[in-house]
């Protein structure tokens, strides 16, 4: 019987920095899957290796012991077209809002006719029509995260890994922009890897949970979340789902203890 | 009388529109902008009137002895020939220095290597006197176009390397991980994300390195060429002829303004349209 591979896999994963001379290591022993259309969340305090693991996933960060495969494949052979929403918007302020679309555009070899609908519709999506001629110094912090979002959007990934996307916006326009981003999800099953500090987030977009503690690094827990989709904010099985998981990760990462 | 929001009681008695006053005003303002701009120069020659009084016309003319050797000099021609072979000079010079320093500098930024082992010549570099590349390069080579030519890429060549190494150097990493998760080519990658970072640096090496190549394309004529504008500074100063040095001077400098004009009005505010306006 053959089975198709996992989208991710990281296997007996060690990761260590050097500074100033010392190794310190950061990740210690994570293993873990992620089947195709999945949407995990990476949730953990502050510096606990969350960056770290999407930098392996892409292939930015090279250096670690352990295997990472992506569709069955070593990651350094992968071809998979995977996007990736930096905690910094990362836009280049030397060109326009739709310009910079443009450039993700270019870079994923779409075809130019199918630039403008594309920058129209994904602008549309975070709710910035009408700035497409604007230059990035002439949006807000939030607006700026928007284009971002729209950008790592328009270009259609396999694998979208997003780094705490929303940390920077308020409130009503973070859940508004959740609920277009499981919409879409939705619609495509696109392989999610989402890192987040906030259990409330968590619960309302994952499939699964991995809960991380620090120093180093390692996953100690996989919480499920079974809730039915489309999943609203103010539900109260939301409200309990999340409550037990956050007495877990306060156990996990044992900040209170 | 009545105050109505927007509407203005002149002296004459006629109301005017508050935003036709206003437009007005910003008329009056742009034209005292370019009245003190006429100011400032009118000043510095009745400045130089003023000195001309008290010296001699063999040591300085006034501007009006100037003026008429300039027309003069015009007038026959041969400055203008004269400043042609000097403008070539420059220009050649100045492209010959910008590509070197463009290949250099982006070497050492890309080694570090390279950078620490050629830090030590760059400096040295720097630091020897223009006219010691003068004098050993036409020692070496001979007075010809072309060393005059190296001569001048030398005394330039290591400043701007080393401008353009420090915006190698002060690249943002994040921007080209980004071009690379997006799976940008190496062509998109220097269109869009290395050149635009390294352009401000390219900008002002160029001024700088302008304003230098064309000062010293003017020394290395009057030591070492028998035509161009340094060459004949030095005919007519031999001829202690000043009104003739200052129309020949005068002459390039103009060009020269109107080139640095032409960048700083006119190229900047168009490559750097993207940058956030400095309040003045
Ligand atoms: N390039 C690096 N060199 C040395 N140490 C690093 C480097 N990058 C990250 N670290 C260290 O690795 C640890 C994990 O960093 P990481 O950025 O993955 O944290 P994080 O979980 O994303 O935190 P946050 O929620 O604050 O973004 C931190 O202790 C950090 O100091
Ligand atoms: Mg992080």
């Amino acid at each position: 019987m053959t089975t198709t591979p996992y989208k991710i896999s990281f296997k007996n994963l060690n990761k260590s920095f050097t500074v100033n001379g010392s190794k310190k290591q950061i990740l210690r022993n994570i293993n873990f899957e992620v089947e195709t259309g999945e949407f995990i969340c990476l949730l953990g305090s502050s510096g606990c290796g969350k960056s770290t693991i999407l930098n392996l996933i892409s292939g930015l960060d090279k250096e670690y012991s352990g295997e990472i495969s992506i569709d069955g494949i070593p990651q350094a052979k992968s071809q998979a077209h995977l996007s990736y929403l930096f905690q910094e918007p990362r836009l280049l302020p030397w060109l326009t809002v739709e310009k910079n679309i443009h450039f993700a555009l270019e870079a994923a070899k779409v075809p130019k006719t199918e630039w403008k609908d594309r920058t129209e519709h994904y602008l549309d999506l975070v709710n910035l029509s009408g700035t497409e001629k604007h230059y990035i110094h002439q949006l807000s912090g939030g607006m700026q995260h928007r284009v971002s979002i729209a950008r790592a959007f328009s270009v259609n990934p396999e694998i979208l890994l997003m780094d705490e996307p929303f940390g920077a916006l308020d409130e009503l326009t973070a859940r508004d922009i959740r609920k277009s981003l499981l919409q879409l999800w939705q619609k495509d099953r696109k392989t999610v890897v989402f890192v987040t500090h906030n259990t409330l987030e968590a619960t309302y977009l994952a499939d699964r949970i991995f809960m991380m503690s620090s120093n180093p690094g390692e996953i100690d827990e996989i919480v499920p979340v079974s809730l039915s989709r489309p999943r609203e904010y103010e539900s109260d099985e939301l409200f309990q789902t999340n409550k037990q998981a956050m007495s877990r990760f306060v156990q996990i990462s044992g900040q209170l203890a | 009388m009545s105050n109505n929001e927007g509407v203005i009681l002149t002296s004459e008695g006629d109301y005017l529109r508050d935003d036709k006053l206003q437009s007005i005003g910003s008329k009056l303002v742009a034209l005292l902008g370019k009245g003190k701009w006429m100011l400032s120069l009118l000043s510095l020659v009745a400045l130089w009137w003023i000195m001309s009084l008290y010296l001699t016309s063999k040591v300085l003319p006034n501007p009006i002895q100037t003026l008429k050797a300039m027309v003069d000099d015009i007038g026959d021609g041969a400055i203008l020939s004269h400043l042609g072979i000097t403008m070539f000079r420059v220009i050649f010079a100045f492209v010959l220095t910008m590509t070197l320093g463009l290949v250099i500098g982006c070497i050492m930024g890309l080694s570090r290597k390279v950078a620490g082992f050629f830090n030590l010549w760059m400096v040295v570099g720097m630091t020897i006197p223009a006219l010691v590349y003068i004098v050993v390069i036409f020692l070496w080579l001979g007075l010809s176009e072309f060393s005059a030519i190296l001569a001048v890429t030398c005394t330039t060549v290591f400043t701007i390397s080393f401008n353009i190494w420090e915006g190698v150097k002060s690249m943002d990493k994040k921007l080209m991980e980004m071009s690379f998760i997006f799976g940008a080519d190496k062509k998109l990658t220097y269109r869009k994300v290395i050149f635009p970072q390294l352009m401000p640096y390219i900008m002002a090496s160029a001024r700088f390195g302008l304003g230098l190549t064309w000062k010293m394309v003017i020394f290395v004529e009057l030591m070492g060429r028998p035509d161009g504008i340094g060459f004949m500074i030095n005919y007519w100063y031999s001829l202690y002829n000043m009104s003739h040095v200052l129309s020949n001077a005068i002459t390039f400098i103009i060009v020269m303004l109107m080139i640095e004009l032409f960048i700083s009005r006119w190229l900047e505010p168009r490559l750097f349209a993207w940058r956030p306006k400095t309040s003045h």
